[in-house]
């Protein structure tokens, strides 16, 4: 699942600046602070990651053994990759075969809270980022892979997932010559399928797709624009192919980003209309089984507290606040 | 120079340059964006930005400082939201723009996205956003986005400065197109700088460590920089001046209630940014437009123009337009009045004469007189004798009473046809009347008429007299068989081309009849004389209650069998009294008892046919007991109402059914109809005296034209008439043109277009069938000619109608165990050949049987009597063996069965047909 950057956002300045990020598995958020990044796994419980002034994160997840943060070294170009586990840090080592200027936008992506790989952007530039991917074996990082070639035109906003049979699925926004759409591809057995559109052509953006996870079925949120607002659109993936769902109430909403508690996932967005987050629970069917909002909340975003099958509440960690 | 110093120099210069606004409203500006716009806290302490008050802070407070704002003439409010995309802008803009009515906004974001969006996706955002603010009438100035920051991060912002750039230029080729101000912000900060280049400590935000600004924002200085840009770009002149306009003239009388309104833009050229012009235009009754336009949208080298959007209403207008710039608003212009003619007067419908024949020895003097319209300023009135045109011009002096204009041509018109017609003018034009026919003789009908029928054996001893009508007859002298003379207006027995005169009671046995016409100069030549005979049966006539009429004869030697007759549509009414077909005589010899029945409706008569057939086979059952079988024929229409029948009919045991010529594929004849009448109005629009009313509805209501007078407008649009070589190049252009888009041939077109026009209008408003409802449709309909394709009217079908339609024609081959055999001629031109083929791909192989007869020319319906004859004979050797007969059956049956009856015999033995989607076009 995909964070993102809101690049001149007053609180990036500020102590609690974030970087609004897409949650990641295991339910994780970041908050950038001045010298490291906070990871937040509920309204109280965090840890601290010290980085390097050059170092950006972009993603992390909590495995088994600790968590992992991913982003970019800003002097290099090149991925980088800490590992928190038992109070200490490691930077696990980075996947070979470089061949674009800069690596940037990582997904993490994991199996049985193990690291199973990652994702990335490699080129020099939007117009032509290329699309890659290694498996981690636990110690080192395997043969990079490509999963979608430089195309002459943006692939961006990557988010990745792995289904119960352990296959991956990867969605992302491409730019088809007239405007954004969002794609997918899915790796099984170590092949890569031959990247595809979720939905029929059209002539408007699709843009900041998350894809999670929902058992050998997955579920995928973005933003699309219906003509005056931008609002969220979701699809189901039942193994073979996309069934679409309806939008999303809200308008002007984007960041979509799934998180998952046991096996229930919930979709959190920003809505312009809200001024605040909404909250939208599915079942693997794409059924919408409950939603609720925390308008006028400004907070980045929040997290998903559910206990066992009760109602999902929006929690904010930044702020401490709760919403139901 | 301390910037505080620097900022107050700069007021003072600006306001020197700006000249005061030209009214006292204020002029508001609105900065949209992210956090560069919004600017805290980059900007704070350098200068008067204040945290409470972001107006006062980034380039919007630089930009109402320059503009000297403190008189109230103008504002900048500051609209920026630190962290947001495009995409979520698009949707606060809303809000922003219900504020306040705006005059300008500024707008500068996209920052944002980059990392995630791609710069096309910002670009189609910024433009939605710019569309949304002009539409309701705010100017709209770009900005690029400035550069993120380089000495920050380095890997990754090269990445992200290159997106920016690429938005940056296609952000500069929008505007540019659009005619919208376009600010560098991308270029004045530290364009090109090497990265860690002093110019980002000067100008970007540098906050001491650990506070890191990732990526780039202004600093006070940097917004002194991009304050000057702004300001520089907006615009520094004074208020721009009056424009003139240029249309309406004054006084003018305006066509259509949206009037195009033109102004000179030579006042506004200079001013920067924001070009705009207010255009209100009143009526006595209040103001009907106040609206902002932009430059970007109505001017071009010439000038500026501008449809109004909102409709005028008929009657005084006056139009003034002021202008508009950064710098402020301008005068109005001088204010102009115009009137607004909202539409061309309406045909006129009402033509009353000269019309029809008149006799006159020396030539007819006569006035031409309509019904004036109130709309009309003038007439113009167009009187043709066949291509020459006699008369055509604009009668600006007649004047009319309340109810009628007359017009006094001033000379004699000899013998012949005329053809005239009327449009009632007015500064929008006018649309001609129907072309109204009249013939002038100056002697007695020249020819004598062509009697039809009874001849032969006639089972009804009330038969019905039938002659073709003779040009210029006004009567008709009949001598009948009891020996009586009777003198008939031809007004009253006369429709189409056919007189009808009901016979009193005949006695069985040989009568004669004969028939001449007449007119007030004399009478002309008696026909020959006709001989019938009114054979001896046992027959019974009666009437349903639904209208239709029966007839039943049954033999001395009855086997038993009873055979139905559908007769074809009669498209001018209920038939009083139906008749059997040209095989009676001979089915009722080999002791066959006939029924036969008109329909209940006119016209297409499916609607209610079954019901009429049902009607005779229980009226014969009852009266002369059940038969043991029935067969089933009919010809055109008929030939449907037959093969309908023996799908759902109650008639007994059916065994074979006779379809002779008839529209077996159903609906997708009308499609084919509906294809010519349109192209017709497309291919003959700028022929004169063609013109046909009623489009996609055939003809209109009471529309009083008769089948010459389609002939005659076909005439006039093809010179289908005239030989091949006198035929103007107009004329053979369009021929070829309508022959091209429908497949017909010359042959044939007057008798399609005699169904696409009666037939149509019989079925579209038959109250009885559709009620006024277009069954049919073309939308997507491919003519293979690109400017029929953009001229042709286009039609999308009522589904309730086009359900009812499919409810009566469409068959569906169910047909037991009984035996059709179906005959057509090869180059039908009503109902296609290829109307066999669809059937037969409904009905079971072993059940049909089909018969086409090779013509040399296109007929409908033209068999020969012995073609018949054979058809009937194969038919019923099939239904008594049960062995399908084999194709080359039907050509020898017919050469044996020549002796008993005349014509050609004209089978094809290999009959290949194509479907009817190879002669009509497709639907999609």
């Amino acid at each position: 699942m995909t964070p993102r950057k809101r690049a001149l956002a007053l609180s990036t300045f500020l102590a609690i600046a974030s970087l609004g990020a897409g949650p990641v598995s295991a339910q994780l958020v970041l908050e950038r602070e001045a010298d490291g990044v906070r990871l937040w796994r509920s309204a109280t419980a965090s840890e601290r990651m010290p980085l390097a002034s050059t170092q950006r994160p972009h993603a992390a997840v909590e495995a088994e053994d600790g968590q992992i943060v991913a982003g970019t070294n800003d002097a290099t170009g090149e991925l980088f990759f800490l590992h928190r586990t038992d109070g200490a840090i490691h930077e696990l080592p980075v996947p070979s075969s470089r061949t674009g200027n800069l690596r940037t936008g990582p997904v993490l992506v994991t199996a049985d809270e193990r690291l199973d790989g990652v994702l990335w952007l490699e080129g020099s530039n939007q117009q032509d980022f290329a699309i890659r991917a290694a498996t981690w074996n636990g110690t080192s990082w395997e043969r990079s892979e490509l999963v979608s070639p430089s195309r002459g035109r943006p692939q961006l906003a990557l988010s990745a997932t792995v289904l119960s049979d352990g296959s991956w699925l990867a969605v992302w926004a491409g730019f088809d010559g007239h405007d954004d759409e969002i794609y997918w591809t899915r790796r099984i057995d170590g092949d890569w399928s031959r990247p595809e559109r979720i939905h029929r052509g059209n002539r408007v953006p699709d843009i900041l797709p998350s894809v999670v996870a929902h058992g050998d079925r997955a579920s995928v949120a973005w933003s699309f624009y219906d003509g005056n607002d931008y609002r969220i659109r979701t699809a189901v993936f039942d193994g073979s192919a996309w069934q679409l769902a309806g939008a999303l109430e809200g308008r002007g909403a984007v960041d979509a980003g799934w998180q998952q508690l046991g096996d229930r996932v919930f979709v959190t967005y920003h809505s312009v209309e809200l001024e605040g987050w909404s909250l939208v629970e599915v079942d693997e069917f794409g059924t919408i089984v409950y939603t609720t909002a925390a308008g006028g909340e400004v907070a980045d975003r929040p997290l998903v507290v559910a206990p066992g099958a009760g109602r999902p509440r929006l929690v904010f960690p930044t702020t401490g606040r709760e919403r139901r | 120079m301390k910037r505080a110093a620097r900022l107050s120099l700069l007021v003072l210069v600006a306001g020197a340059l700006l000249g005061l606004p030209a009214t006292a409203q204020t002029f508001r500006v609105v900065t949209f964006g992210d956090s560069v716009t919004y600017a805290i806290p980059f900007d704070l302490g350098g200068g008067s930005c204040s945290a409470s008050s972001p107006d006062t802070c980034g380039h919007t407070g630089r930009l109402a400082s320059s503009y000297n704002c403190k008189s109230g003439d103008c504002s900048f409010t500051n609209r920026g939201r630190s962290g947001e995309m495009t995409a979520q802008g698009l949707t606060r803009l809303d809000g922003v723009l219900r504020e306040k009515n705006w005059d300008l906004m500024v707008l500068m974001e996209g920052t944002n996205d980059l990392a995630d969006v791609s710069a096309q996706t910002a670009l189609f955002n910024l433009n939605a956003m710019a569309d949304k603010a002009e539409s309701r009438g705010v100017g709209v100035a770009r900005a690029s986005i400035i550069q993120f920051n380089p000495s920050v991060t380095r890997a990754q912002t090269g990445a992200l400065n290159s997106a920016a750039k690429s938005l940056r230029n296609l952000i500069a080729g929008r505007a540019s197109a659009d005619k919208q101000c376009f600010v560098d912000s991308w270029a004045k900060l530290c364009n090109g700088a090497a990265p860690g280049a002093g110019c980002f400590v000067s100008n970007y935000w540098t906050p001491a460590p650990p506070a890191v600004d990732f990526v780039g924002h202004p600093n006070s200085r940097g917004y002194d920089i991009l304050g000057r840009e702004f300001h520089r770009v907006l615009g520094s002149r004074g208020a721009p001046g009056a424009v003139e306009l240029s249309g309406p003239e004054e006084d003018a009388e305006v066509c259509g209630t949206d009037a195009l309104v033109s102004w000179s833009r030579e006042t506004v050229a200079g001013a920067r940014c924001g070009n705009s012009f207010r255009i209100q235009i009143s009526s006595p009754n209040g103001t009907r437009l106040d609206r902002w336009f932009f430059e970007g949208e109505t001017c071009g080298r010439s000038g500026c123009s501008t449809i109004s959007p909102v409709s005028l209403k008929k009657g005084n207008h006056s139009v003034r337009i002021q202008t508009r710039n950064t710098a402020g608003y301008g005068p109005w212009s001088a204010e102009t009045a115009f009137s607004v003619v909202p539409t061309a007067p309406k045909q006129i419908q009402a033509l009353r004469g000269p019309e029809g024949a008149f006799y006159s020895q020396g030539g007819l003097s006569t006035e031409f007189k309509w019904k004036p319209d109130p709309e009309a300023i003038s007439y113009r009135l167009e009187i043709r004798s066949g291509s020459k045109t006699i008369f055509d011009e604009s009668l600006t002096d007649l004047e009319c009473s309340d109810t009628e204009c007359a017009y006094d041509l001033g000379q004699s018109l000899e013998t012949g046809r005329y053809t005239w017609r009327v449009m009632a003018e007015n500064v929008c034009g006018g649309t001609w009347s129907r072309a109204a026919l009249f013939e002038v003789f100056d002697s007695p009908p020249a020819t004598a008429p062509a009697a039809v029928g009874p001849v032969q054996r006639v089972f009804d001893n009330t038969p019905i007299f039938r002659w073709k009508t003779v040009p210029g007859a006004d009567s008709y002298e009949l001598e009948d068989a009891f020996g009586g003379s009777v003198r008939l207006a031809a007004a009253d027995v006369c429709q189409g081309d056919t007189c009808r005169r009901l016979s009193a009671a005949l006695a069985p046995g040989l009568h004669t009849w004969r028939v001449r016409a007449a007119n007030p100069l004399g009478d002309g030549a008696w026909s020959s004389t006709m001989t019938f005979e009114v054979v001896d049966c046992d027959c019974f006539e009666g009437k349903a209650a639904g209208g239709a009429s029966f007839l039943l004869a049954v033999p001395e030697n009855w086997n038993r069998e009873l055979v139905i007759w559908a007769h074809a549509s009669n498209e001018f009414g209920v038939l009083e009294i139906p008749d059997f077909s040209r095989l009676a005589q001979r089915q009722f010899d080999q002791g066959y008892a006939l029924g036969t029945t008109s329909y209940s409706v006119a016209g297409w008569p499916t609607f209610r046919s079954k019901k009429d057939l049902e009607k005779v086979f229980t009226v014969f059952s009852s009266r002369y007991g059940r038969p043991k079988s029935v067969y089933l024929a009919g010809e055109s229409a008929g030939a449907l109402v037959a093969a309908q029948a023996l799908e759902n009919a109650k008639l007994g045991n059916v065994v074979g059914a006779l379809a002779m010529c008839g529209p077996l594929a159903g609906k997708v004849n009308w499609e084919g109809a509906l294809d010519l009448r349109l192209a017709y109005d497309a291919v003959c629009a700028e022929a004169a005296g063609a013109e046909i009313p009623g489009g996609a509805k055939g003809l209109p209501n009471a529309h009083g034209l008769a089948p010459g007078d389609i002939a005659a407008a076909v005439d006039f649009c093809t010179g289908l008439a005239k030989d091949k070589n006198r035929r103007s190049a107009a004329e053979r252009r369009r021929l070829k043109d309508l022959l091209s888009i429908t497949g017909l041939s010359e042959g044939g077109l007057q008798d399609a277009m005699r169904l696409a026009t009666f037939g149509m209008v019989d079925l579209v408003r038959d109250k009885k069938k559709l009620k006024g409802k277009v069954p049919i449709g073309n939308v997507g309909v491919d003519y293979g000619d690109p400017e029929v394709n953009a001229t042709i009217a286009r039609v999308t079908p009522e589904s309730k109608a086009e359900n009812k339609l499919e409810d009566a024609s469409e068959l569906d081959g169910k047909i037991g165990d009984a035996k059709v055999l179906s005959l057509h001629t090869s180059k039908d031109p009503v109902f296609f050949v290829e109307n066999l083929s669809d059937y037969s791909e409904l009905v079971p192989e072993e059940s049909f049987l089909l018969g086409v007869v090779k013509e040399p020319r296109a007929s409908h319906c033209g068999f020969s009597e012995v073609e018949e004859l054979a058809a009937w004979k194969v038919l019923t050797g099939w239904t008594e063996t049960g062995n399908k007969p084999n194709k080359k059956a039907l050509q020898k049956r017919c050469v044996k069965s020549r002796p008993e009856a005349p014509g050609a015999c004209r089978f094809d033995n290999r009959p290949k047909v194509g479907g009817m989607d190879e002669r009509v076009r497709g639907r999609g």
